[in-house]
């Protein structure tokens, strides 16, 4: 069963993979010694490039129309990194293989990156990961190298992350396996660098989502708050007006949806604009999966026949968003998991339910 | 009919914004009167709308509405205790601030039930009329200076009420409100240092203005910038009720403009109380905050992260805006206003982080981070 407890432990790594991100491209970003951002560097997140004829095919022969690393770096002309940024991995190590896959296609000289010619002259690419998981990454990369199961033309890293539950909350970064181009910054993470986490605070305020779905009742949340709450004050006098009890009808689209968290809240401000390359974040579907989280809560209901694009959505004044959400999820994610259970019941030789 | 004698013939004059301060003196001079101040914020002029926000039992009209000095008469209907409506006529003034275009005193002779009922006639225009709030500091600041500027001996407290923090929702430690004959004696120092030492803070204040033996007035002042005052009314006026109204434009400049959508290109403009000491370290501490703003009425305060950094998010049920705090360091609390964050819900949060938790001094976010 998924607790509102591991629910909420799923929104803080979610949160955690963010500042990992920005943590990192702010190396990039920040002038140690100015003591300001360098205006000329370029930092994109969940951009869609697109590999050489060499790499267009993947393992299984298939063909691969773009690369979307979960972050990119244009520190400077010709130069750049792309990595992805990874919290966990599975226990089963022989799902490893599609991460590393998936790293192996930005070793390419791929088109579509935000400069003038789309293309550059170098660039490293790094894996962000858990201090906790590391050492088993690190392992996993070497046996598979010496094997040649996995290659890596360009620089390859892997970094970890972890957060210092201290009394000033920072983020350490510690370069593990391989070297980054930029050889002052390789020396740097080699030592290891913890960041406050006010250092670079100024993007967490407006970063809360990346190229990947978030934990459902955060998602679930962030609409509540920022669409639906921004929505239903439209009308100041009937918003300030309404008792705990009472409800206030919300319509909109998922696409008014998603603009509006993408221009709230995703990599868009530090990145480049350009849409053909750069997908709105959140995607529809996360939306979607969001609304249904609502709708099966009575708090919400499709007005449009499927693809279910419009919503209607009951505001009702609620003492705290996010613990709703997570109560809802966690009362969902019950529901699915004890359904099967009461199948299995008559069946069930001994008449004695599981668990009881 | 002995009140109307001395008050019609004054309603009936003409008052400008300069000349209204002393006018009332005048009346505190020559008849035992009391006058009451409110400073507010208004985002449109009071004229426009406080006819409009009476209610069936406290109706508002304008008499003199002009520019500087607006007269209204209102009427209040109770019942005594045989069920008899009673009628309670009486009249205020809205004085403009000559400096800040949107901030108003609302002044009048009135009893005190007519005035409380003024009073929430305005608190119920939030957000679009908004009151303030006096640091326990500043609080302490004006009264010094009130003692010296006018070379007062003494000013004695007769009466205050004051809350702690944290406990005031636990029962065995209800809201304290000390009696009268507890205080005579104190300073007004000591009584700061113990207030302090309580945690908590002055609600309002009652205090005998003397020199030498003379009582030249009874004063009251509140943590939200209300006055009260038997005399001196040019010199309370001066020493509170103007820098109550400095503070309320200093909070709407502050406080303005920090809607993200104020911005083209949607940044955020943070906001950070910071502390004197590393008052927010420790979990504990930390802890006790996130329990203090669970207590925050009319919103959605959810918490994301408790510790060791606190991250949460707050929802204002009276106007729509959002807010992520975060506690980042040891000393200093960010608030971070999103797409819609208004002068009045800002100004509600950090009211509420002052009484519930603890005051500090505000700053910009740049500012704060040296």
């Amino acid at each position: 069963m998924t607790s509102a407890e591991q629910l909420l432990n799923e929104i803080d790594d979610y949160q955690d993979t963010v500042f990992a991100i920005l943590g990192f491209v702010n190396f990039y970003r920040f002038d140690d010694h100015a003591r300001k951002l360098r205006e000329e560097v370029i930092v994109f997140q969940g951009r869609r490039l697109t590999p050489s004829a060499a790499k267009a095919t993947t393992a299984d022969g298939g063909s691969r129309e773009c690369v979307t690393p979960d972050f990119g770096v244009l520190h400077r002309p010709g130069h750049g990194v792309l990595g992805d940024a990874k919290k966990s991995f599975p226990k089963d190590r022989s799902l490893w293989r599609k991460d590393f896959e998936q790293l192996m296609a930005y070793d390419d000289d791929l088109t579509g990156w935000p400069c003038t010619e789309e293309r550059v002259d170098a660039h490293d690419v790094v894996l962000l990961t858990h201090q906790t998981r590391v050492v088993a990454v690190c392992d996993y990369y070497k046996d598979k190298t010496s094997s040649g199961d996995i290659h890596f033309s360009r620089p390859f890293s892997v970094v970890s992350f972890n957060r210092s539950d201290e009394r000033q909350a920072n983020f350490h970064f510690e370069k593990r396996l391989g070297n980054l181009s930029d050889g002052d910054l390789d020396e740097r993470l080699h030592l290891g660098v913890s960041v406050p986490m006010h250092v670079f605070a100024d993007e967490y305020f407006t970063v809360k989502l990346y190229d990947s779905e978030p934990p459902l009742p955060y998602m679930a949340a962030l609409i509540w708050e920022h669409v639906v709450a921004d929505r239903a004050s439209e009308d100041p006098e009937k918003y300030a007006a309404l008792h705990k009890n009472q409800k206030l009808e919300v319509v909109f689209t998922l696409e008014e949806m998603v603009q509006q968290l993408h221009q709230s809240f995703s990599f868009h401000a530090l990145g480049p604009q350009d849409t053909e390359r750069q997908p709105l974040v959140p995607r529809k579907a996360w939306c979607r999966r969001a609304c249904d989280v609502l709708v099966a809560a009575d708090m919400a209901k499709w007005i449009e026949p499927p693809p279910k694009d419009k919503v209607l959505v009951y505001f009702r004044k609620l003492d705290d968003v996010l613990a709703r959400m997570l109560a809802i999820c966690a009362e969902g994610a019950a529901a699915e998991t004890q359904l099967p259970l009461f199948l299995e019941t008559p069946e069930d030789p001994s008449g004695s339910q599981a668990g009881a | 009919m002995a009140a109307m004698d001395f008050l019609t013939p004054f309603y009936d004059r003409r008052h400008t914004r300069d000349t209204l301060v002393a006018d009332l003196d005048g009346v505190l001079t020559t008849h035992a009167s009391t006058v009451r101040a409110l400073p507010f914020y208004s985002s449109a002029h009071p004229a426009l709308w406080l006819d409009t926000a009476g209610t069936s039992r406290f109706s508002i009209s304008p008499i003199h509405p002009s520019e500087g000095v607006s007269l209204f008469a209102c009427r209040l209907l109770t019942k005594d205790s045989e069920g008899r409506e009673r009628s309670h006529d009486g009249r205020f003034f809205i004085w403009d601030h000559p400096e800040y275009p949107k901030i108003h005193v609302l002044l009048t002779l009135e009893a005190s039930f007519v005035f409380d009922r003024l009073h929430r006639l305005i608190e119920r225009w939030f957000p679009r009329a908004v009151t303030t709030f006096i640091t326990h500091r500043h609080l302490r600041r004006l009264l010094d200076s009130f003692r010296d500027e006018h070379q007062l001996s003494a000013l004695v407290i007769k009466r205050a009420s004051f809350r702690v923090r944290f406990e005031e929702h636990d029962p065995s430690h209800p809201r304290r409100v000390l009696p009268v004959v507890s205080w005579p004696d104190l300073e007004l120092h000591e009584a700061f240092d113990w207030v302090y030492q309580q945690n908590g803070w002055f609600q309002s204040l009652q205090f005998d203005a003397r020199r030498h033996q003379n009582t030249l007035a009874t004063i009251s002042f509140t943590r939200q910038g209300i006055t009260r005052t038997t005399g001196l009314f040019p010199q309370v006026f001066a020493g509170f009720v103007e820098p109550v109204c400095k503070t309320i434009d200093e909070n709407v400049r502050v406080f303005g403009q920090r809607s993200r959508r104020d911005r083209r290109d949607l940044s955020v403009r943070p906001l950070v109380i910071e502390f004197e000491t590393d008052q927010i370290a420790e979990s504990d501490e930390r802890h006790r905050f996130v329990q203090a703003m669970k207590r925050l009425r009319a919103a959605s305060v959810s918490v994301l992260h408790g510790n060791p950094y606190v991250h949460l998010s707050v929802l204002d049920y009276y106007d729509g805006s959002v807010f992520d705090i975060w506690v980042l360091s040891g000393n200093n609390i960010t608030i971070v206003p999103q797409m819609k964050g208004t002068v009045a819900a800002i100004k509600r949060v950090i009211h509420h982080i002052f009484d519930s938790y603890a005051e500090g001094r505000m700053k910009e976010y740049a500012e704060a981070q040296g």
